[in-house]
């Protein structure tokens, strides 16, 4: 079995852009895509 | 916190939409307006009754580290043991507790050997011996306020 997390570089960036909490508009995950 | 508040807290504790327009969706089911929620919980937020407002992620299937920590900070060092602590953005958490370990908190790392490294850091920083409280099985994880 891996032992690799099952995330790529996209998902880290995602992470990171989300530890603070997600944007409070009414398209938070365009806000975060853009 | 009114009732409306209350309402907002205990739906939105999991499974926010993933969508196109999830505060109208989560709005729709709590009946009301998207802006009255998005609103609400900007207020909240301001108000300090919501740390934050997001995903939760867990640092270990991230490939991550997580430990749970405990010392004995003097009472008269307490505060400034926890500002040195707090500086530490690994720190997740940290509570004072009514034992003789009265600090405890919670590290998380982008990588498992960094655990380590922050341990003793905060140990050096300190002068105080640092517990390391590593998990050693996993039982269940839930957390959930009903306001």
């Amino acid at each position: 079995m891996s032992t690799e997390p099952p995330i790529d570089a996209v998902d880290r960036r995602l992470i990171q852009a989300t530890q603070a909490g997600l944007p409070l508009v009414e398209r938070p995950y365009h806000d975060l895509a853009s | 916190m009114d009732d409306l508040d209350r309402r907002i807290i205990n739906n939105l504790q999991g499974g926010f939409p993933v969508s196109e327009r999830p505060f109208l969706e989560a709005a729709q089911t709590l009946g009301i307006g998207e802006r009255d929620l998005i609103d609400r919980l900007e207020r909240l937020a301001e108000a300090g009754v919501l740390s934050r407002f997001g995903p939760m992620y867990h640092a270990e299937r991230l490939g991550g580290g997580l430990t749970l920590a405990a010392l004995a900070a003097p009472p008269e060092r307490f505060d400034e043991v926890a500002a040195l602590v707090n500086a530490h953005p690994e720190v997740a958490h940290n509570y004072e507790r009514a034992h003789a370990l009265n600090m405890w908190f919670v590290i998380a790392t982008e990588r498992p050997e960094d655990i380590g490294r922050v341990l003793a850091e905060i140990s050096s920083e300190t002068g105080l011996v640092v517990h390391d409280m590593p998990k050693l099985e996993e039982f269940f994880v839930g957390l959930r306020f009903e306001a």
